[in-house]
């Protein structure tokens, strides 16, 4: 079993710590560099497969060595030259791994307990220690959320990170296999300081053992220039841009390329499985015996003929799968009574949140016939989880749990755990045509205010009641993320509030 | 919470004034008769603001009122910026199908915001609509090549827009081509390549392409039922039988979903065809 190791200390103030002279690739003299090596100043995993994977970084070192044995990375490691890459960046693309194995690395001669990973199992099967283990974080970006000179969630994020680690230890304390980040990960405008603090500095030991696979949110675009009764203004996460070269920050209107598209290395030809999007803005990628696709519900659904092409990959790539399991995300949930709601008049406000409703009614029929089983979002600040859903594309109050939802035996809408866990094969339908549709946008804040309406009811009949919420609500308002384990027969998400507690699950099996 | 940046100075909102006026902004993509009806006492209360008028001429455009769309348009060109009122313009000539005018005013903005991709798309358009090939080229390649993350989409509304004929499908199937060299052979481009051939009746040029999608789909059993049909097409129908049986034998081993029981049907009926034949 894989097992998380916690040490973060720096090198140099570890005693014992390893380092590698990064002028010599075959250094065997543990411990000594021509120059003192320093700690990248951020690192992180990509397109982790099971035969190559990527660590990408910003700092000074300019070659990774790594071994499939921690000592054999001080006798014989293998040593990569990095290229530089957009952003700043530096990166290895490794390759000729062995499959489901770990490994142990080190940058410019630093190294930590936590710079090791685990490639992924030969796609179909699953991993040694028996599931696939994801990580999933909406909307996390408060770390560096900051309105009027003051941070307005401190130390929100960390406490869901703390909660995660918790839960995590208490459980196996299995290591992390991938990180899916919802969208809206570095508050308030995805420049590339805030990815810095909201991400590469908080989860700085996580992304070091586990692939980092996001999608965009309409905070990744930073401002949209707005017009109000009061004059045009600039407003973060207002863009309605289709085109990734129109990012502006509050700190500069001058419009140029987002920044995570120089932040991630994303595969647009089927790199790691799937189909070739050709796109970095939408990609697929397999890992063990599950399909997952990101999907960009930002840019690219905002003009016609582009959310045209996604949507033509996407059945590309969905009728060529045929992994056990299949989730998708992006960031605007096609469900949602929270801090945005998904009804077609206020959820179409300004343009703002259009994808909520294109998503829902041109693609979820889509995930419905080709097998999808979870679809996750963010956007809302709250969690919000669905019934086994199919066909309901329409506003909250054209729900119809006898029409859309899977139904027990008794006729009541399925709850998704206990004797009420969900068939693939719908037991209804005796098809696998339906899907769980999560919101989990509360992983760095919780809020239910609405512009312009009364706060968020969590009230989505869509959604199933929480028995663990006060009130009854259709949702939990809670800070909190999202734990996902892929087996051979059940599929099993659960959301773990900031404390470590299981507030919800839901199991697929087959 | 929302904040404003405005010429170059941070300022808040208060919330209380946010939540006034967000839903009053509502309209604009809702189509929402309150919204309007909010918009008209704000331009009562506010008479001299140009933005409002943009805002409303652009709802009646949508709504096909374009005599109240367009006196709204001329009144905000009298309030402000020409420029501010160009886009909205070009897009109300563009839906009452007056292309010179629309086009007109689609290089009046990009004349003030030459990376606006979205003024740059309809601008290509209404150079289709006029004939003006050369000039919807110049802007393609102005467009895809300023947007160093060009969506294969580009290429496909560009190709899109050339089907017209013989020589208009054999222009977008180069436009097609050009986004295949750059993004490979992704499915929205070659499929909708292979519909093209199709169009043609290059049924041999459709399942060369075809074959290109052969790997990355994994011979799926939807890449094997469209390879076989296109065999048919090609008069190959002991190949494409073949190739039907073993997209029913993948398929019999496959989770039912509906698009599978879909394709399953369409199998027995293409193999019903071919041995008919």
């Amino acid at each position: 079993m894989k097992s998380i190791v916690s040490t973060t200390l720096l090198c140099a103030a570890l005693a014992g710590c390893t380092t590698l002279a990064e002028t010599d690739p075959s250094n065997s003299n543990v411990g000594e560099t021509a120059v003192e090596p320093t700690q990248p100043s951020r690192l992180f995993l990509q397109q982790v497969g099971s035969d190559s994977a990527i660590v990408k970084w910003r700092g000074a070192a300019s070659r990774l060595c790594l071994a499939a044995q921690a000592i054999e990375l001080s006798q014989n490691p293998r040593c990569i030259d990095a290229r530089d890459s957009d952003g700043d960046h530096r990166e290895v693309l490794i390759d000729t791994l062995a499959a489901d194995t770990d490994y142990y690395y080190a940058v410019g001669g630093y190294r930590v307990d936590s710079y090791q990973f685990r490639t992924a199992p030969v796609k179909g099967s699953l991993p040694a220690d028996g599931r696939v283990h994801v990580w999933l974080l909406g909307d996390s970006g408060t770390a560096t959320e900051q309105y009027g000179g003051r941070y307005t969630h401190p130390g929100e994020a960390q406490q869901v990170l703390d909660g995660f680690v918790q839960y995590n230890n208490a459980e196996r304390g299995e290591a992390l296999d991938l990180i899916l980040l919802l969208g809206d990960n570095a508050y308030t405008d995805g420049t590339d300081a805030q990815w810095q603090g909201a991400v590469f500095d908080l989860y700085r030991e996580q992304l070091s053992g586990a692939a980092l696979w996001p999608t965009i949110g309409n905070h990744e675009m930073g401002v949209g220039k707005l017009t109000l009764p009061t004059g045009t203004g600039h407003f973060p996460g207002g863009s309605t841009s289709a085109n990734p070269n129109d990012f502006m920050s509050r700190d500069n209107l001058t419009p140029r390329r987002i920044p995570y598209l120089d932040i991630f290395t994303l595969p647009t030809a089927a790199e790691v499985g799937g189909v070739p999007s050709g796109s970095e803005q939408y990609y697929a990628f397999d890992y063990g015996n599950v399909h997952f696709v990101s999907l960009d519900s930002q840019l690219t659904a905002r003009d016609d003929s582009q959310r045209l092409a996604m949507k033509q990959w996407l059945i590309s790539d969905l009728s060529s799968n045929q992994l056990d399991w299949t989730v998708v995300i992006f960031h605007h949930p096609p469900y949602t009574r929270g801090s945005h709601d998904s009804d077609s008049k206020p959820a179409s406000l300004l343009g703002i949140d259009q994808p909520i409703i294109d998503m829902r009614v041109e693609f979820t029929p889509i995930f419905e016939d080709y097998g999808v089983d979870f679809v996750y979002g963010g956007h809302s600040h709250s969690y919000e989880r669905s019934y086994y859903l199919n066909g309901h594309t329409g506003d909250a109050d054209s729900f119809d749990a006898g029409v859309h939802a899977e139904l027990t035996a008794a006729g009541a809408p399925a709850k998704g755990y206990g004797e009420e866990s969900y068939p693939q094969s719908s037991a209804n339908s005796q098809q696998d045509d339906k899907v769980v549709y999560t919101v989990a946008g509360s992983s760095g804040k919780v809020s239910l205010h609405r512009s312009g309406r009364s706060d968020g009811e969590l009230d989505h009949p869509a959604h199933i009641v929480q028995p663990l919420d006060a009130e009854g609500r259709h949702g939990l308002a809670e800070l909190g993320s999202v734990v996902l384990d892929a087996e051979a027969t059940t599929l099993t998400a659960r959301f773990i509030n900031e404390r470590g507690e299981v507030m919800d699950i839901v199991v697929i099996r087959r | 919470m929302l904040f404003a940046v405005s010429e170059g100075a941070v300022k808040t909102h208060s919330l209380a004034l946010l939540l006034a006026l967000l839903p009053v902004l509502a309209w604009s993509h809702a189509g929402d008769e309150r919204g309007l009806q909010r918009l008209q006492q704000l331009i009562e209360q506010r008479p001299q603001q140009q933005s409002h008028y943009i805002k409303r001429g652009a709802l009646y455009t949508r709504a096909g009122h374009f005599q109240l769309a367009l006196a709204d348009f001329e009144r905000a060109q009298t309030l402000g910026p020409i420029a501010a009122v160009s886009f909205e313009l070009g897009l109300y000539y563009f839906r009452r199908q007056q292309m010179s005018d629309a086009a007109e005013q689609f290089d009046l903005h990009l004349a003030h915001y030459d990376n606006d991709a979205a003024a740059l798309e309809f601008r290509i358009k209404t150079a289709r609509a006029l004939g003006q090939q050369p000039l919807a080229q110049d802007l393609f390649e102005t467009l895809v090549t300023q947007s160093p993350y060009s969506n294969p989409g580009h290429y496909l509304a560009a190709a899109n827009a050339e089907i017209k004929g013989e020589a208009g499908l054999a222009r977008a199937l180069v436009l097609i081509d050009r986004g295949i060299a750059r993004f490979g052979p992704v499915p929205q481009l070659q499929q909708f390549a292979i519909e093209l051939e199709l169009r043609r009746g290059d049924y041999q040029q459709a399942i060369s392409r075809h074959q290109t999608l052969a790997t990355a789909t994994g011979h799926s059993p939807h890449w094997l039922a469209k390879q076989a049909q296109l065999l048919a097409g090609d008069q190959r129908t002991e190949e494409a039988a073949k190739l039907v049986r073993r997209a029913q034998m993948a398929l019999s081993t496959q989770t039912n979903t509906p698009a599978r029981a879909r394709l399953n049907k369409q199998l027995a009926e293409l193999l019903a065809a071919i041995d008919s034949h």
